[in-house]
């Protein structure tokens, strides 16, 4: 990996600015309470929203919370969500967020609609048996059913080179997914049938936790170019020893030559800062070197960690994070306390106030970064 | 029949305390005949022959009420979970687990090492990933208590309990089959 230049880190940063962007400001909104993230983009007067999490207090999906707050009508103005994989902390709310935008198209993985997954959820939403532990799948039935509610089949799979949308030859804008491959779908739908076996017979026990924690492999990267720049969305894509899956599949299929990609100058760095979401080709030749580094943080692996955080400032020019690992802890009853304690130690809490991250910009101009207040903190 | 013992047949008061009553010392005067499906009584008479009465008829003895002087222990719900077993290792003495507080629901979720001495002996195989439990803290009280040897008026405990995993029936499936063949339907690419 070429050793990047750096330069002085930002000359600003502002609170997060609660007017809508006009028509010609482009706008990356990141969010992350410590588990879960959600990506904001603005569009020539468009929003598309890619993943999901809550606001711990209102449960609301973050994104609607967002879009309300700056006067945003989302019923008509969200015309795209993009479930980047089927992981809780990516979807969480994702039926609230697709019942309050009637006007957008709904893009997620093939394998999800493949009959193995089909089967799968379908087993696991025919009884009122399935709970907590079965968020993912639970999740999943409530948005069927609010793609349903719409009477629209107003969906589409969405895997490497397709178009979200392309207004090059009039904004030039375009919103386009990089992964996964074919051979990943081909690799979870595997998965899934070898999750399925024995779990439609009669008499044999329910299993936990179904939704294969590898389905990384099918999550989509998108970039997004608008007024002159581009952003690299890294979702939890990762590395692995197969190169026609994850990172490597994209620079196989020299993706960024084929599609015209430019550099980035903004990356939401791919699944928490993880060294296994680190690929040095991308950043060589999907970034550019002056490169600012979005990190949402997976607090229950405690990603990023020391480490990762030393190897993505190195190559960034500056890095944000959205949230801390250890949030703070809930007040309790001092006697109450003590007797938690007492049965439960090492606790943590995980899920915090939720962080944003605003980037804007407009037609050649210079970027402006806001930030909440946890957010701003250069790390 | 001899009017001295009066066996009658209250087969169909169900309460179960009428039920035990077999036989009175009082001979009623006016009775209606009943029938009865059990012939014998438990003393092994027969009974066919028995003269059965309406209960109201009956004149019985003023049940004497003898309180208790003890006082019934009382639990006062002061916090709950619904906890997630996250990791759990053959031979370790915890396992780690998620909580989500179910009496302030708005208060974070948090995560925490159990200790498996809190956990009551028939839940011990029920731990593994994903596993789900509840967690109370209560206070108990109506009983006499002691905490470091003074005498305390209640007393806080708490108590685990694991959520078993039902099999799947055979309704499960031909449910599950029917909402697969919506489900592919509502995908099917035309």
């Amino acid at each position: 990996m070429q050793n990047k230049k750096k330069q002085n880190s930002l000359n600003s940063l502002e609170e997060i600015n609660f007017k809508p962007p006009d028509k010609n400001t482009s706008e990356i909104s990141i969010f992350g309470p410590g588990i879960g993230e959600c990506v904001v983009i603005h569009s020539n007067g468009y929003y598309y929203i890619v993943d999901s999490c809550l606001e711990k207090n209102s449960k609301r999906p973050i994104a609607l919370l967002y879009l309300e707050q700056i006067g945003v009508n989302y019923q008509e103005q969200v015309k795209g969500i993009i479930i980047s994989h089927w992981h809780t902390d990516h979807i969480s709310g994702m039926n609230e967020l697709i019942q309050n935008c009637p006007n957008a198209k709904i893009w997620f993985s093939d394998a999800l609609i493949q009959k193995e997954a089909i089967k799968l959820v379908s087993l696991y939403s025919s009884t009122s048996m399935y709970h907590q532990t079965d968020d993912d799948i639970s999740e999943f039935v409530k948005t069927i059913d609010a793609l349903k509610k719409t009477n629209v089949k107003k969906f589409e799979s969405i895997s490497a080179r397709v178009t979200v949308f392309d207004r090059r030859n009039i904004e030039r804008e375009r919103l386009v997914a990089l992964s996964p491959s074919s051979h990943a779908i081909k690799q979870s739908i595997q998965q899934l049938v070898d999750n399925s076996k024995d779990r439609e017979k009669i008499n044999t026990q329910r299993k936990r936790f179904i939704v294969p924690l590898s389905s990384n492999l099918n999550a989509v990267a998108l970039i997004f170019e608008s007024n002159g720049k581009s952003v690299l969305l890294g979702s939890d894509l990762e590395i692995n020893n197969n190169r026609l899956t994850g990172w490597f599949s994209i620079i196989d299929s020299e993706l960024k030559d084929d599609l015209s990609i430019n550099e980035s100058f903004l990356y939401k760095v791919a699944h928490h800062g993880s060294l296994n979401g680190h690929c040095d080709d991308i950043i060589d030749n999907f970034l550019t070197q002056e490169h600012i580094s979005v990190i949402t943080p997976y607090s229950r692996c405690k990603l990023p960690t020391e480490d990762n955080i030393e190897r993505i400032k190195f190559h960034s020019k500056d890095v944000f994070i959205t949230a801390m690992h250890n949030a703070i802890p809930p007040e309790r009853m001092r006697n109450v306390d003590k007797l938690i304690n007492s049965v439960a130690f090492n606790r943590e809490t995980r899920i915090g106030d939720m962080g944003h991250i605003q980037i804007r910009w407009k037609d050649q101009g210079d970027f402006m970064v806001c930030g909440n207040k946890i957010s701003k903190q250069t790390i | 029949m001899s009017t001295e013992t009066l066996i009658y047949d209250i087969a169909s008061n169900d309460n179960a305390e009428s039920r035990q009553v077999q036989s009175y010392e009082h001979i009623v005067e006016n009775f209606v005949s009943r029938e009865s499906t059990n012939t014998l009584s438990a003393d092994g008479k027969d009974l066919s022959e028995s003269i059965h009465v309406p209960l109201e008829q009956i004149k019985l003895h003023p049940l004497i009420h003898l309180p208790s002087n003890r006082t019934l222990s009382k639990e006062k719900l002061i916090q709950e979970w619904a906890g997630i077993v996250l990791d759990y290792e053959e031979g370790r003495d915890f396992f780690r687990a998620r909580l989500s507080d179910k009496t302030n629901p708005l208060n974070s979720d948090e995560e925490a090492d159990i200790i498996l001495s809190d956990i009551p002996q028939e839940d011990l195989n029920l731990i593994t990933p994903g596993a789900e439990f509840s967690w109370y803290i209560y206070y108990e009280e109506g009983k006499r208590y002691y905490e470091e040897g003074k005498r305390i008026t209640k007393k806080r405990s708490s108590k685990i309990k694991f959520r078993r995993l039902a099999h799947w029936k055979k309704t499960d499936i031909n449910n599950a089959k029917q909402k697969e063949t919506e489900l592919l339907e509502f995908f099917r690419r035309d």
